[in-house]
């Protein structure tokens, strides 16, 4: 397995257990009004703290296991496969933000919207390394 | 417009370069191994100037490493 691949697994996974823990604890308090903005800052804090530190751990370790392609810098396949998966990410984001907007219709709530948002930003992210995980499988042109 | 197949014969001008692996050819044209396998086996078509490293790395010219699927 290429090392960028690797790369985008490590999104990947971390992205959806994290983020997935995130907003199994935060959507029922949107929608159901119970919603304190102290308890809301603690767990995104901790979330994106927990990201990163898993993301960091795993990255150390798949550099050690393969040190010569962590050196190596994306050749043109790579590169082309990176600039795919990006617009994919974009696409996944300017639908993911439309929708928080909409929300508006709906709840008319700040934290639902900030919510909203943040979850186009996790959804792109996700379907950025997902697209790169397919691309290095299939054939591209 | 209609795809042209590209094929090549990485493969084989490989072993016959005394069995020089991928992982060599690909630090020969700067490149990944998986990415010189992704080539041999028709997933990726390289650019021109890749095309002309690894042609330059058999020794070849260009027509003898990449060819038209028809032929």
């Amino acid at each position: 397995m290429a090392f960028r691949e690797k790369s985008a697994w490590i999104t990947l996974v971390t992205t959806l257990i994290v983020y997935g823990i995130y907003f199994a604890f935060a959507v029922p308090r949107l929608l159901s009004g119970r919603f304190d903005g102290f308890e809301f800052v603690s767990w995104l804090s901790g979330a994106i703290v927990a990201i990163v530190i898993l993301q960091v751990a795993l990255t150390i370790f798949a550099t050690v296991t393969d040190p010569v392609g962590a050196r190596q810098p994306r050749d043109e396949r790579e590169q082309l496969i990176a600039l795919r998966a990006n617009r994919a990410g974009f696409y996944a984001l300017e639908v993911g933000g439309f929708f928080a907007i909409v929300t508006l219709f709906w709840w008319n709530d700040a934290a639902v919207i900030a919510n909203g948002v943040f979850f186009a930003i996790v959804m792109a992210e996700a379907v950025r390394a997902g697209f790169q995980i397919v691309d290095y499988h299939r054939c591209v042109a | 417009m209609k795809a042209v197949e590209i094929r090549n014969c990485i493969r084989r001008l490989r072993f016959e370069h005394g069995e020089m692996t991928q992982g060599q050819l690909a630090d020969a044209i700067g490149m990944t191994r998986q990415t010189v396998a992704a080539i041999e086996q028709g997933k990726y078509s390289p650019s021109l100037e890749a095309a002309f490293r690894l042609a330059d790395a058999f020794g070849r010219p260009l027509e003898e490493v990449f060819y038209r699927g028809s032929n």
